[in-house]
């Protein structure tokens, strides 16, 4: 990190092999799509024109993610995507394993479903903290939301998720 | 239904979400790389909202050399902020573009200038008063003399402004001293580099496209800009007080 910082690229390739798999799931679900690996390049660009801004010793994750994600809302909104439209399930080749024991078919379809009608500041905090499984720290450093409203954010996206699951299950499910 | 079941419902939702495969790390290193030596030469019209956006007095010299070199070179210029970066030469520097559209705050004199910034504005006895004195965001001052074809900045050291050099050669770079000082001398024309204070890169053809002299005094930057040779270079940089 300190050999980034002196502006070394070779020490900078090192951190760009290392984060660009997380960087392109952050992508991917926060909004770029298939965009998702031209969002990755430029935020890589970015990230290291930006090193100015990095404060030595905080983690280099969050930091990297949140220009990630901005710069997929920068596409998102540039191209009137909905980012929503992101989140879609690998119908065709299921996870095999646990995940399927806690999760049905149906039930996933609907929480998906839930998910994607939410507003975007909610499904952007359950994406960081549940899809890429970030914690509130991290959340906080990538959204750049203090860390108290990534706790109530979350608190509130998983109660609309609540209601609008509770009421799926009396209502036709509709796709929209 | 109780919070926890949610958290590991949602979990495992995550995991099977259908994200495309990745890009191969190795293929997004040489990518990224590419784009950051290259250093596209767009000229940005709004230098000066940069400039003033600029913070610590950083000289980048980008040099195409070894590894070996460039950590020398990197030793040698732990100095005014000034950093070398490795890259690829830029084939076709821009020479010599003519200086307009670029109105500076024009300040009446060098004492008008010494008001606006808050470290010490000098002038090279061997020059005299400058013809022409322009402050930029009270971080820069430029003294532009006319008729000897001589640009003279002088840039708070303190704060982070970064300014980059490209060079198409390292045989081009050269080291000198200005009153004990080590100082860089680049003799061919180049495009400079400014980094904003969001770390972004803009580039601008060289003013002058002339040999430039760059050194540290205190806790200032002088860079010296002009159609001189570098002994002359260094008598005006010495007959600065």
């Amino acid at each position: 990190m300190a050999r980034t910082l002196a502006g070394d690229l070779d020490a900078y390739g090192e951190l760009v092999a290392r984060y660009t798999a997380v960087a392109h799931r952050a992508a991917a679900l926060s909004g770029a799509g298939a965009d998702a690996e031209d969002v990755v390049q430029e935020a890589f660009v970015k990230a290291f024109r930006k090193l100015r801004t990095f404060r030595a010793g905080e983690p280099f994750k969050p930091w990297l993610l949140r220009i990630v994600v901005n710069e997929a809302s920068n596409l998102r909104r540039s191209l009137h995507r909905r980012g929503a439209l992101a989140l879609r399930t690998a119908r065709t080749d299921p996870v095999d394993g646990p995940e399927n024991d806690v999760l049905g078919e149906e039930r996933r379809d609907a929480l998906l479903t839930a998910v994607r009608a939410l507003p975007d500041r909610d499904r952007l905090v359950l994406t960081c903290r549940y899809f890429l499984e970030l914690s509130e720290a991290e959340t906080a450093q990538v959204l750049g939301w203090p860390a108290g409203s990534v706790k109530s954010r979350t608190a509130r996206a998983l109660a609309r998720l609540r209601n609008r699951l509770g009421a799926h299950t009396t209502e036709e499910v509709s796709g929209a | 239904m109780p919070d926890i079941d949610l958290d590991r419902e949602l979990r495992a939702l995550g995991r099977q979400l259908d994200v495309p495969p990745g890009p191969d790390p190795a293929g997004m290193v040489a990518l990224v790389r590419r784009r950051l030596v290259a250093r596209r030469a767009t000229p940005s019209r709004q230098w000066l909202r940069y400039a003033a956006a600029m913070a610590v007095i950083a000289i980048a010299v980008l040099v195409a050399g070894s590894p070996q070199v460039r950590a020398a070179i990197v030793e040698l210029l732990r100095f005014g902020g000034v950093v070398v970066e490795q890259g690829n030469p830029t084939p076709n520097p821009t020479p010599d573009p003519p200086q307009s559209g670029k109105p500076p705050e024009t300040a009446d004199g060098v004492a008008a200038a010494q008001s606006r910034v808050a470290f010490p504005v000098r002038v090279p006895a061997e020059l005299g008063p400058p013809d022409e004195v322009s402050v930029i965001d009270g971080r820069v001052v430029s003294f532009s003399y006319r008729a000897a074809g001589i640009r003279l900045d002088q840039f708070d050291g303190t704060l982070d402004l970064t300014f980059a050099k490209t060079v198409p050669n390292p045989a081009d770079v050269e080291w000198t001293q200005v009153d004990g000082a080590t100082a860089l001398w680049l003799r061919t024309p180049h495009e400079l580099v400014y980094i904003d204070r969001a770390g972004q890169r803009h580039t601008e053809s060289a003013r002058l496209a002339a040999n430039t002299l760059i050194w540290q005094r205190g806790q200032v930057t002088i860079r010296l800009e002009g159609a001189v040779t570098l002994e002359r270079a260094v008598v005006i940089a010495q007959s600065i007080r």
